[in-house]
């Protein structure tokens, strides 16, 4: 589990397109909280404060707002199109003794022996106490043989976490390695593609 | 045969304009590294032809690879030596339209090593600048 952060939030009254996009050049970044019934609000954070916390896969953190501190969890972050900056984040109030379902990374430990790693879920969906996030989950693929799966009932997951996927789900498997035949295919075949909706025409001929 | 469209609804396109940046398939979604461009352009089919081979003759079956553009444009051409006029040229070959931030191609199961001296041969054959991204955390789909 992560220690916890704390972000520094100001409330803003104005909302918009044109509003937030004045808050992003001035290195903010608009922020919603909502949850345990409670009205949502609208908020700014500062840009260099939330990315690193964001980045670094902790989800849970202690926002400040007007002095108080509230248990809030990250719902959703908005990114641009080069990962570069949050454009917007949602977050949500938590109790701090309740349970949450949150998606955590699947990170593999060690190096293959044989075969090709297949990894078909990256996050897996967990209920969790909020006081016990973990920051991912750790598959061990050094003694793995070909034809080997991990499926979730295989993770090794503390004692209060429970996943919300059937446990049969597949997380990664081991494959042959295949010996692809590399061929480099006919280009020059200038074969058109059927147009939707074109009689042949012989057809159109005939009539 | 190079990638082109099984069926489509007309054989010709208008060229168009390549506008803003990616918000679609902009994202490491499949493998653990992808090839992201930072440029605008059109890739051809032959390219993206080339791409595979390059990659895959790297990678030799020990890595997966996954593509993630597709050449859905035809783009005209007319014959050598012919006047103007008579209407537009016949499709000569198809085009994926890539914007900045597409991600291009990813693979798996391979090291950071080994997909950047990977993607280092891919990218002399792309008509568009390109760069390295690794799947993020807290990034999304």
């Amino acid at each position: 589990m992560a220690d916890e952060t704390k972000l520094v939030a100001e409330k803003r009254d104005q909302t918009g397109t044109s509003h937030s996009r004045r808050l992003r050049w001035e290195g903010k970044v608009p922020v919603n909280l909502c949850g345990l019934g409670q009205e949502s609000v609208s908020l700014t954070i500062s840009g260099g404060d939330l990315k690193p916390f964001v980045v670094s896969g902790s989800q849970v953190c202690d926002l400040v707002i007007d002095g108080t501190e509230q248990k809030v969890i990250v719902k959703e972050v908005q990114w641009d199109t080069f990962l570069l900056h949050i454009l917007h984040a949602d977050f949500q109030r938590v109790d701090p003794k309740a349970r949450v379902d949150l998606e955590i990374p699947v990170a593999t430990r060690g190096s293959l022996n044989e075969g090709v790693l297949d990894h078909v879920l990256h996050e897996v969906s967990v209920n969790c106490p909020v006081f016990n996030i973990p920051e991912k989950v750790e598959v061990r693929i050094g003694s793995l043989k070909i034809g080997d799966e991990v499926t979730i009932a295989d993770l090794a997951f503390d004692g209060d976490l429970e996943s919300v996927l059937p446990s049969d789900t597949v997380v990664l498997r081991i494959v042959e390695a295949q010996d692809v035949e590399i061929v480099q295919e006919d280009v020059g075949a200038a074969v058109e593609p059927e147009v939707i909706g074109r009689k042949v025409e012989d057809e159109e001929g005939g009539e | 045969m190079a990638l082109m469209p099984k069926r489509v609804k007309h054989r010709k396109s208008q060229r168009g304009r390549i506008k803003g940046n990616a918000t679609r398939g902009h994202r490491v979604s499949f493998g653990d590294f992808g090839l992201q461009a930072t440029q605008p352009g059109h890739v051809s089919a032959q390219t993206i032809e080339a791409c595979r081979i390059a990659i895959m003759q790297y990678i030799r079956g020990e890595g997966k690879l996954y593509i993630r553009v597709f050449p859905h444009r035809s783009v005209t051409s007319r014959p050598l030596e012919t006047r103007m006029g008579k209407g537009k040229g016949d499709p000569d070959h198809w085009v994926a339209v890539v914007k900045p931030g597409t991600v291009m191609f990813e693979v798996g199961g391979v090291s950071l090593d080994a997909a950047k001296e990977c993607f280092a041969r891919v990218a002399y054959k792309l008509p568009v600048k390109v760069r390295l991204v690794e799947r993020q955390v807290g990034a999304g789909a």
